[in-house]
């Protein structure tokens, strides 16, 4: 029963999704246009010192728009989505952050420095903290075919992490998998980070699959978070142009998981 | 069944409340393991900042062995979690509730208070009624800092088609004393703008008071016709058109001319290419302001592509040149490599040359044949015959040639490369962790008056890690004079960015040159880039020791509001006779007055050329100077834009598609390591097309920005004409950018001497 409601109401939502996909898709993309630069901060400080840093919006649009600012914090879905959310969440920064304005006025074109800052406390604890910049545009009304008139805005989320004083990630590998993505094979390692700051999984990995033949892989730069355990999937490196390689399971991959200043030797079989 | 868990709910929360303010325990995990920031309960009524505190609670029971010292206060925020994140507890259990927590501690001397506001109703999710309200920096007073355009949203006029206009006056001082005069006076004027039916059209003219030039064209691009044919068209100064197969070369290079005069090219759906050009020859000149001086006489090129298949090209281009005046080559052995009668400078030539091309190409594999006939008032008439194949397996990309071009060989009335034959392999391997480069070129004269040789290279780097790598690179030459040079270098990221150490070392007979280079690229923050190199070597050149010293500086950032700069600068000195002291700067300040009108001030500072290394390459000319100035410049230039109008699509795509921008930089990669260094200069004033219909030329920081491009797949093509010999952009100039919506793609495109 819960199973049932839980996928109907799944259905619901991607069905409204999609619908909305389909009204607003071309609109959308046409009054909506910024470029945010950079797309991520990962900055550090220290206790009862201010951060200053800069986002640079572009407004690639056509005409001149308004921006309306806000913090938000975030989390990490499974697949590494970044879910947006009002409301504080753990570790959030957003208490010690400034912003420079809520609205913006940016010209066809033109370029906006936006300032804003993080004050972390004097007796601040070492740690990281996050949360996300908004840039969202001005409301705008869609009508539909039937001339029902639905509102609906874009947005933009610069994600911000703020590490104070001594900070690092630990990570360790606790288990691995074969899963298959879109019909085919992949091999996944489970990563726990123990430390406090995310990582982000690096390095030089080799493969050897059943019948000798060798591929390069490389774990995926997912962030793992301060405390948790994710997912990620060692990806073969090759051109994107070429068709992936049949591999012969099982596959062992050897090399070394590095992060940060850190490296681990890794050597898994991965059977299917 | 409820009202036994509503008396749980309300005992549990006493029970915390008491607990919470008696023995100020920790609230959440996340205080003590995690900096949460401290929460003032003052802020919290005044801005109504609410907490949700079921959502920390699920943080803390998804980390349970890092929540031990949690206290007992919390087990009826974690009844909560239970009913978050059970369905059927919540259905049973809460149907209806509305709590409200305060939670204290003193952390150190900060007193952190939680307020949490729940309220659940029958059949909903918790839900909470107000959202954080952010703090502002000066009660959101600040000067609003927007680049490129402060104008209000009014002056934007949207109406029509996009267009742009930009009108420059310069005027300049300098103080050189040489020959090479870097003064600019006079006028500038570049329109682009589209039309609904005749293509886009560019407009572009200089008026140069001092010294005397006047260049300008006008060029209409994507002229539509009925069956798939478009035309592009131009008048003025301009560049030759050259067909894709002359334009794809590895090995060797078919210039082109800029001319006064005109050009067409016709092309049917990508499988057919016609060009047709006529004019008077001459040369770009001008920093700031493009002259054109002309040589005299007429050249005239036609050519066309035919694509029969994907798979399968031939193509054909022919040029009639007639009493051109080349300009002087001070150089003797200019004259002498090309093996020119020794007045040739001053003759007036007339030649006719034809090129022939034919390609068979799939995903892995590239043969083309090429065949070049030329023939010309100062010597005999010559044939050029060569094969470039390209095979690609896997990581593997391997080349292979043969050539053979007759002594006297040119294309119109410029030399190329001539009097040789041989052959070539290259192969290269690529991956994230191992680069390898190794190539054989041997070369023999076909007169015996030319050199005879065999140039061996190799290269290779190795990352370590992701932060360490290790590389080195050499080349021998084996002729009649052998000659080595080498490097080997470490990059390594570091915590103020990357560093570099390279020791470069080149030999030939008794003449020797080493030095040791330390550079580093600095983080900062948005807006601002910083390089810088030291470096130190010594030299013994004809019995002579001369020991080096030197620095560059390259950077730029916004100064404050809409006020940037850009530039570089070097510095080189030795103790050695004669120039002594090497000094480059190149530094741009710019200012936007308002949203139309902008002052640039630039101070340009070249004396003396860089202590000359020794050459490896026996296949390429003489290394020219390639400094435009021995002088001290200051130009200062008063800048009007304006642009309106609405795109109707962005740059290779349909009208509402999504967008992102391109942006580059184009500098000569001296030590060929793909990476911007310090005292690498930019590229200055070149051509670089984008999707091979959309062109731009770099600005004298090297830079070059299309604002608006379609997401996806873009070509960004080099034109080589206007870079200095002997510098080129491998892969035919060519380079693969994708393009993500919403964010800006930069490309570094590094220029290398010609092997």
């Amino acid at each position: 029963m819960i199973i049932s409601q839980y996928l109907r109401h799944l259905f619901l939502k991607s069905l409204f999704i999609f619908i909305g996909l389909l009204i607003f898709e071309s609109s959308f993309a046409d009054d909506f246009a910024v470029i945010a630069t950079p797309p991520r901060f990962e900055i550090n400080g220290k206790s009862g010192a201010v951060i200053r840093q800069v986002i640079e919006i572009t407004n690639a649009s056509s005409a001149p728009a308004k921006y309306n600012i806000k913090t938000t914090d975030w989390t990490l879905d499974a697949n590494g989505g970044v879910e947006f959310t009002d409301t504080l969440q753990p570790n959030s920064c957003r208490s010690w952050v400034s912003l420079e304005r809520l609205q913006l006025s940016v010209p066809s074109g033109a370029k906006y420095r936006f300032r804003f800052e993080v004050n972390p406390p004097t007796d601040a604890i070492p740690g990281e903290c996050r949360f996300a910049i908004m840039i969202e545009g001005d409301e705008q009304a869609a009508k539909t075919a039937n001339g029902l008139t639905i509102p609906y805005s874009g947005r933009l989320g610069v994600i911000v992490y703020v590490g104070i004083g001594e900070i690092k990630s630990q990570l360790t590998v606790i288990s691995s998998e074969v899963k298959k993505v879109n019909e085919v094979p992949k091999p996944f390692i489970h990563v726990r980070n123990s430390g406090n700051a995310h990582g982000r999984l690096t390095g030089f990995l080799s493969g050897t699959d059943a019948v000798g033949k060798k591929f390069e892989y490389a774990p995926s730069g997912l962030p793992i978070l301060a405390g948790e355990v994710r997912e990620i999937s060692l990806d073969i490196q090759q051109q994107t142009d070429i068709p992936l390689p049949i591999i012969k399971y099982p596959i062992t991959i050897r090399g070394n998981l590095e992060w940060d200043d850190k490296s681990i030797p890794f050597e898994q079989e991965f059977g299917f | 069944m409820r009202a036994y868990w509503i008396i749980i709910l309300l005992f549990g929360v006493g029970v915390s409340a008491l607990f919470i303010f008696r023995h100020k325990p920790v609230v959440a995990n996340v205080n003590v393991k995690q900096p949460l920031p401290p929460i003032d309960s003052a802020s919290l009524s005044q801005n109504s900042t609410y907490f949700k505190p079921n959502k920390v609670v699920s943080a803390a029971l998804n980390k349970p062995d890092e929540n031990r010292a949690s206290s007992k206060s919390f087990s009826i925020v974690s009844a909560l979690s239970a009913h978050h994140k059970s369905p059927k507890l919540a259905k049973t259990s809460f149907d209806s509730f509305e709590v409200n927590l305060l939670l204290s501690k003193k952390l150190s001397n900060t007193s952190q208070t939680i307020l949490a506001s729940i309220v659940k109703t029958q059949g909903q999710p918790a839900t909470f009624t107000e959202s954080y309200v952010d703090h502002l920096i000066n009660n959101g007073k600040l000067v609003p800092s927007i680049l490129f355009d402060n104008s209000d949203d009014e002056n934007y006029n949207p109406a029509g088609l996009p267009h742009y206009l930009r009108i420059e006056a310069v005027a300049s001082t300098s103080t050189s004393t040489g020959a090479s005069n870097s003064k600019e006076n006079g006028f500038s004027i570049n329109s682009q703008f589209d039309t609904q039916n005749f293509g886009e059209f560019s407009i572009n003219g200089v008026l140069r008071t001092e010294p005397g030039g006047l260049a300008g064209s006008i060029i209409q691009r994507n002229l539509r016709f009925d069956n798939g044919w478009s035309a592009n068209n131009g008048i003025g100064t301009l560049y030759t058109p050259s067909i894709d197969l002359a334009r794809n070369q590895y090995r060797f290079y078919i210039p082109t001319f800029p001319i006064l005069g005109a050009t067409t090219e016709w092309l049917h759906k990508g499988d057919m290419q016609l060009q047709l050009s006529t004019g008077t020859p001459g040369v770009f000149d001008g920093l700031r302001l493009n002259g054109f001086t002309q040589l005299g006489g007429s050249i005239t090129t036609g050519g066309a592509q035919w694509n029969i298949s994907p798979q399968l090209q031939v193509g054909a281009q022919i040029v009639d040149a007639q009493n051109v005046s080349t300009f002087s080559r001070t150089d003797a052995s200019f004259s002498q490599f090309f093996g020119l009668p020794a007045n040739f400078d001053n003759t007036k030539t007339s030649g006719q040359s034809f090129y022939g091309a034919a390609a068979w190409r799939d995903r892995d594999t590239t043969i083309q044949g090429n065949l070049l006939q030329s023939q010309n008032n100062v010597g005999s008439s010559a044939t050029g015959l060569w094969i470039d194949t390209k095979t690609k397996t896997g990581a593997v990309m391997q080349n292979v040639g043969l050539f053979r071009l007759d002594k006297n060989l040119s294309w119109g009335y410029t030399p190329i490369s001539n009097d040789i034959q041989g052959a070539y392999y290259r192969a290269n391997y690529n991956s994230r962790q191992w680069i390898l480069d190794g190539g054989i070129d041997a070369v023999s004269s076909l007169s015996g008056a030319g050199l005879d040789g065999i140039l061996y290279t190799g290269s290779l780097r190795y990352q370590v890690n992701h932060t360490l790598g290790l590389g080195g690179s050499a080349t021998y030459r084996q002729s009649e004079k052998d000659a080595g040079s080498a490097y080997i270098f470490t990059d390594m990221l570091n915590k103020y960015g990357t560093g570099r150490a390279q020791l470069d070392t080149s030999i030939e007979n008794n003449d020797q040159f080493t030095r040791l280079t330390l550079s580093q690229g600095w983080d900062l923050s948005t807006g601002a880039r910083l390089s810088n190199s030291v470096s130190g070597g010594f030299e013994s050149n004809a019995g002579q020791h001369i020991n080096h010293i030197g620095a560059a500086l390259n950077g730029g950032s916004d100064l404050f509001n809409n006020v940037s700069w850009n530039g570089n600068l070097s510095y080189d000195k030795s103790n050695g006779t004669g120039f002594n002291q090497t000094v480059s700067a190149n530094i741009d300040l710019t200012a936007r007055i308002n949203n139309h009108w902008s002052l640039v001030s630039s101070y340009l500072d070249n004396r003396n050329a860089n202590a000359n290394l020794f050459t490896t390459q026996p296949l390429i000319p003489v290394p020219i100077n390639t400094f435009v100035s021995t002088s001290s410049a200051f130009f200062v230039t008063l800048r009007y834009e304006d642009r309106g109008g609405t795109p109707t699509a962005p740059i290779g795509g349909k009208m509402g598609a999504a967008a992102g921008a391109i942006s580059g930089y184009l500098f000569f990669d001296e030590n060929d390591n793909g990476v911007s260094d310090a005292n690498e200069r930019p590229a200055q004033n070149v051509t670089i097309l984008l999707d091979g219909k959309f062109s731009i030329r770099t600005d004298l920081q090297g830079r070059f920005e299309f604002p608006l491009v379609a997401t996806g797949s873009h070509s960004i093509i080099v034109v080589s004409d206007n870079l200095p010999l002997p510098w080129v952009v491998g892969d035919s100039g060519k380079r693969t950018v994708n393009v993500s919506t919403r964010e800006t793609s930069n490309i570094n495109i590094p220029a290398s001497r010609m092997r």
